[in-house]
């Protein structure tokens, strides 16, 4: 492993997870800094497992992980990961008999957070984070989807973690509360490495540092918001009919379609965005 | 809201002091619900620290997290945090509750049905279903989607086989002491009343030994209970004189003695594979 790698949060090296026959993740290397980092890929892509191990809630079949600087298979180590670690699983499913307040309490116990008083204020500060502070003592069969999944959030930020590991977290979010998360997530990221995954790239846009696009179970392109779109640079055209030399097309709102691939001749090349560049390193890779 | 007249600047002090006569008080306070210019005065003889304290105080009385009757009576018995962890999600819960109340239920009534039932058969009854109690406590312990918050439990340091074995506990507690307390007040035999228990322990700690591997621990208990169930109750079905061997072979202090070695050699096996549990190979 190199310097950067036991420098960095989260050192991944040959990694693989099977269930059954399926390799969900596979041979799969990575360093991760701190800030926000963005994972990007298909259904069944392998973004789940990878940060279910992440999370410390999966071992690895094979490979090296280390998190934090420390390896997660050893137990002291991985308790030590633990208490500076937080995650909101794809579906967090919230026993809906607690309030919002109980259930985030609750996780700060299983946190070890002992000291009561430290934890009120500790749950204050979270379910403010989140934007719940109105509504932290109603069950949480009263919440809305949206509040439900920022509840979830509140749980992974207790205790101010060096990692934060967040499956698919703007799911059920309108604009507003998109908007608070991504507020959120940056002032978090100040002191700590943030890892999320989407299939929204706006998100991705607007948050990350960096982007990885996973496909099959491996990493198939790592760099900035930026890379990822100049990957379409010259790649990306508009024309008032189908053209069959493209890899791939589709008809946007003013009617018009647009082309990724090899341009034509005299094509009428526009600027790419960051979608036009993840379809791109999504086909390419899968082909 | 404007009013003619303003509270005296030392009734005021008073008040905020909190020496004042009763009667200046009610009259004070009456007229500061009305007055915006008497409120603010009376902000400055307010020491900041004391109001934020006061407000700090309540609001910890408000934010004090609720507890149902029977978490506030498990947790007097608790002191760690993962104590109050198992004591928030196991008595906090419906599901942990209710697969602890069907586990009591369920002990306490078959030695009821064994004895009213023709005497062998229902003993053999007894001895086919009772041990498949502490089995279905370990597997629900086991159940993540029990917990209070699901997967996110998974992640905390908290994760492991401790919480698993207390949860455990916590819902096979109370069902062992009703069965054997029900076979006694039902007028079974002493050796039939506890005949079920050590094959009990010896099947639940083969489920807990299964949570150390790849095997999911319900499939594995719904396996081991219908193996038990049936080898215990289709000879016996067949034929009385089978129905009253088999009560006679499970209550034998070699079955028993076996049962022990059984149980103790999986709770061994879990203890010495307790980190497959913190730390998951299967999804």
């Amino acid at each position: 492993m190199t310097t950067t790698a036991l420098t960095a949060s989260v050192a991944a090296d040959g990694l693989v997870k099977s269930f059954g026959a399926t390799r969900a993740v596979d041979d799969l290397s990575l360093t991760l800094p701190r800030g926000v980092v963005g994972l990007l890929g298909p259904n069944g892509a392998g973004k789940t497992t990878l940060l279910r191990m992440l999370a410390t809630v999966l071992a690895p079949d094979e490979g090296s992980l280390q998190l934090l600087g420390r390896h997660p298979s050893r137990p002291s180590e991985r308790l030590e990961i633990r208490r500076r670690l937080g995650y909101l699983p794809q579906t967090p499913a919230l026993y809906p008999g607690f309030t919002a307040f109980d259930l985030v309490d609750y996780v700060a116990v299983l946190k070890e957070h002992t000291d009561a008083a430290w934890r009120r204020d500790e749950c204050r500060r979270v379910l403010e984070a989140a934007g719940l502070s109105d509504v932290m003592h109603r069950k949480i069969r009263a919440l809305s989807g949206g509040m439900r999944q920022r509840v979830a959030l509140a749980c992974a930020l207790i205790g101010s973690p060096e990692l934060l590991v967040l499956d698919e977290p703007a799911t059920g979010l309108d604009p507003d509360q998109r908007l608070r998360l991504r507020s959120v997530l940056s002032r978090t990221a100040a002191n700590a490495t943030v890892v999320l995954s989407t299939h929204n790239t706006a998100e991705v846009a607007a948050l990350c540092q960096r982007v990885y696009v996973m496909l099959r179970g491996r990493i198939c392109f790592e760099g900035s918001p930026a890379d990822l779109a100049a990957v379409a640079r010259d790649r990306v055209w508009e024309d008032d009919r189908e053209d069959d030399r493209a890899i791939r097309s589709w008809q946007t709102a003013e009617g018009r379609f647009r082309h990724l691939g090899e341009p034509p001749a005299h094509a009428e090349i526009v600027v790419p965005t960051m979608d036009d560049g993840y379809l791109l390193v999504a086909r390419e890779g899968a082909s | 809201m404007r009013t003619e007249w303003h509270v005296r600047e030392e009734h005021l002090a008073e008040y905020a002091s909190g020496g004042c006569d009763p009667v200046v008080e009610a009259s004070t306070e009456a007229h500061l619900m009305r007055c915006d210019h008497c409120r603010a005065a009376l902000g400055q003889h307010l020491d900041r620290s004391e109001t934020e304290r006061r407000w700090r105080r309540l609001a910890d009385v408000v934010d004090q997290p609720s507890r149902t009757s029977t978490e506030r009576w498990g947790r007097r018995r608790t002191g760690s945090a993962t104590g109050l962890g198992v004591v928030r999600s196991a008595f906090g819960t419906p599901s942990l509750l209710w697969a602890g109340a069907v586990a009591v239920l369920v002990a306490a009534a078959l030695p009821v049905v064994a004895a009213s039932v023709h005497q062998t058969r229902g003993l053999v009854l007894l001895l086919a279903l009772a041990p498949l109690v502490p089995m279905a406590a370990v597997s629900v312990a086991y159940r993540h989607a029990s917990d209070p918050v699901g997967e996110i439990v998974l992640s905390t340091p908290a994760a492991g086989l401790r919480l698993v074995a207390m949860r455990a506990v916590a819902v096979g507690a109370a069902a062992v002491p009703a069965g054997l307390l029900s076979g006694w007040l039902a007028g079974l035999a002493p050796s039939v009343t506890v005949a079920w228990l050590l094959p009990g322990v010896a099947l639940a700690s083969l489920v807990m030994a299964s949570g150390t591997t790849r095997l999911d621990p319900v499939t594995v208990a719904v396996v081991l209970g219908l193996l038990w169930a049936v080898a215990v109750g289709a000879p016996a079905s067949l034929h009385a004189a089978a129905a009253a061997r088999l009560v006679d072979l499970v209550s034998a202090p070699g079955t028993q003695l076996a049962a022990l070695a059984v149980g103790g050699a999986a709770v061994l096996a879990t203890v010495a594979r307790r980190d497959a549990v913190a730390y998951r190979r299967a999804a």
